[in-house]
């Protein structure tokens, strides 16, 4: 099924790089990929170049990068609180990366970062919020599922006051707009140099990730159970949630929020495959990617000349899909049939 | 192995659950743990298999500190059928009973051959080896706790800790399960409701009552009707069946009605 999968991928970004809002023949897109990869000598024109090269293929593999990296955090997620309603962003990581965003883009915090303060602000948002929220439930060394959502929604309500308040504050409607348009999520700001890091964080999360699916399938059983067999819960879900949300932190800060593909990818494949990290991990990664792959390709066609933010596609075609097979299956994640 | 639990305390939202109770278990007995609802035998088990950390005294496993101990190598030591099935729905059975090899697994290790025998092993055991590839939430809650004991099993430790087992199942089923327990030959630790399989299938028993044990013996010493009367508040007769079985029946005393 993985090989089914990653051959699945790979026929999908070929497909995806040939569409776009300048239309450029088919033989000529693949012309430039084989010349960049110096498989052909034949030397393309130079903006039918830079359009594939330098704007379509980093761009789908951001959205590669990105719709695994949401996919494999929720089904970590998950399992770390073992309740289905986690996703990537809970545990606060969607506000603190808000506020991030919010305190670049309205009050001019870290300009001195560069181009792209708004992502780094978020991300910095995203992770410090996470690290106060493992302290919060840790406080007493009980750090258990319950105490560590309360926990993620007591400092998710602080974060989005402070948004709000500065939100309220800022008289500019366009500065408003901007920061709900960057919260909505997007993958044009795509370059390969930044797509390098974020690529290698991915990577080195999901093996830290893989490389410990048997407690991640322990964590599912619950705390009592996994003890039993070998597996402290309590220690490693505080250091699982926060490779996670460095993880999901790198997606925020090159794509924005985008959301459903976390929730809906995890549940979809242990409806199909079953809970076993070992094999719902990778798999989740592959169909992430898929799945971020196609919502970029109609975000840039569905509507003509425009650009749909992505997490609107993401949770209008997802949820639908999700309820879909909700009802269609027998699927109860781990109880109350 | 041998465990013994020295003068465990344990306090939970500002009751005293045990004050100060001590079993030891020897190498290769059946022990059980019996007393009412309440009467401390699921915390005191959980203390055993480290679900629980006591407020006072300590669990020695083979002599050696449980704390000493890594989470790890306590889940070689003993394995654990207990109350809480209420996870991991979406694996398979076989999947389900391969999570008991994974105290012997290290982090990138793969499952081996010799796992899947040993699961299969211990899926043969519970005679359930012809339902590996059935998802476990669609098996019925018989099932499911045969497959938990397989899971158990596959675990390989000297020790079994078994926490009410035979809770939710049918007679049948019952003593099946504490048939396969008995074959297994380990040194296993039970809180068992049913005094009657009590009777039958432990070596020796510890009665317990608010906290604390009240009487401790072989099951002729322990299930009197005074003992019974005194901690279940109910009247007991004892049988003798035609091979020399001991049987209790009940009934309610003239005070209670």
């Amino acid at each position: 099924m993985i090989l089914v999968l990653i051959a699945a991928l790979c026929v999908s970004l070929l497909l995806a790089v040939t569409v776009g809002s300048t239309h450029i023949p088919v033989a000529q897109v693949y012309g430039v990929i084989a010349h960049k990869l110096g498989l052909s000598d034949a030397e393309p024109e130079r903006a039918i170049r830079d359009v594939v090269w330098l704007i379509r293929l980093p761009r789908l593999v951001l959205a590669i990068a990105v719709g695994a990296a949401l996919s494999v955090s929720g089904a970590v997620m998950q399992a770390v609180v073992r309740n289905p309603l986690a996703e990537p962003y809970a545990l606060g990581v969607s506000s603190g990366a808000y506020l991030g965003a919010s305190l670049a883009l309205l009050m001019g915090f870290g300009t001195a970062l560069g181009g792209n303060a708004a992502g780094i602000m978020a991300f910095a948002g995203a992770f410090a919020v996470s690290v106060v929220v493992a302290m919060i439930a840790g406080i007493g060394g009980r750090a258990n599922t319950v105490r560590l959502l309360l926990a993620g929604m007591a400092v998710s309500a602080v974060c989005s006051a402070f948004s709000n308040f500065i939100i309220y504050r800022t008289r500019s409607a366009e500065r408003v707009q901007s920061v709900t348009h960057w919260m909505m999520g997007g993958l044009g700001a795509a370059k390969w140099e930044t797509n390098a890091v974020t690529i290698a964080v991915v990577l080195l999360c999901f093996l830290f990730f893989w490389s410990r699916f048997r407690s991640l399938n322990l964590m599912l059983l619950g705390d009592e159970t996994a003890v039993a067999l070998g597996t402290d819960s309590r220690r490693r879900r505080i250091v699982y949630m926060l490779v996670s949300s460095l993880m999901v932190g790198f997606a925020v800060f090159s794509a924005g929020m985008i959301g459903f593909v976390g929730l809906l990818v995890p549940h979809v494949m242990r409806m199909l495959f079953g809970s076993d990290h070992r094999r719902l991990l990778p798999l989740c990664a592959l169909g992430g990617a898929i799945f971020l792959v196609w919502a970029d390709v109609l975000c840039r066609v569905v509507i003509p000349g425009a650009e749909l933010p992505i997490g609107i596609l993401t949770a209008m075609i997802g949820a639908p899909f999700f309820v879909y097979l909700m009802a269609s299956r027998k699927y109860s994640f781990g109880g109350q049939s | 192995m041998e465990i013994e639990a020295r003068e465990i305390r344990v306090r939970l939202d500002g009751t005293q659950i045990l004050n100060g109770t001590s079993i030891t278990v020897g190498e290769g007995r059946f022990v059980g743990l019996i007393g009412p609802n309440g009467s401390g035998k699921t915390t005191l088990l959980k203390c055993i298999y480290r679900a629980l950390k006591p407020s006072g005294g300590a669990v020695f496993l083979d002599g050696k500190a449980l704390s000493a101990y890594s989470v790890k190598e306590s889940a070689r030591k003993s394995g654990v059928v207990a109350q809480h099935s209420d996870g991991g729905f979406e694996f398979t059975v076989l999947e389900m009973v391969m999570l008991g090899r994974a105290p012997h697994k290290r982090a990138l290790e793969r499952d081996s051959a010799r796992d899947n025998e040993i699961a299969f092993g211990a899926l043969n055991a519970v005679g359930l080896a012809s339902l590996a590839a059935r998802e476990f939430g669609t098996l019925s809650g018989g099932e499911r706790q045969l497959v938990l004991l397989a899971r158990a099993l596959a675990q390989q430790t000297p020790c079994l800790i078994l926490d009410e087992p035979t809770n939710h199942l049918d007679i049948n089923r019952q003593l099946q399960l504490m048939g396969i327990v008995k074959a297994a030959e380990r040194t296993v630790v039970a809180a068992i409701h049913d005094l009657n399989i009590a009777a039958a299938y432990c070596d020796e028993l510890y009665a317990l009552s608010c906290g604390s044990v009240v009487a401790h013996g072989s099951p002729e010493e322990v299930l009197t009707p005074e003992i019974i009367r005194e901690i279940y508040g109910v009247g007991a007769e004892l049988l003798r069946t035609g091979d020399n079985r001991l049987q209790i029946s009940f009934y309610p005393l003239k005070e209670t009605l």
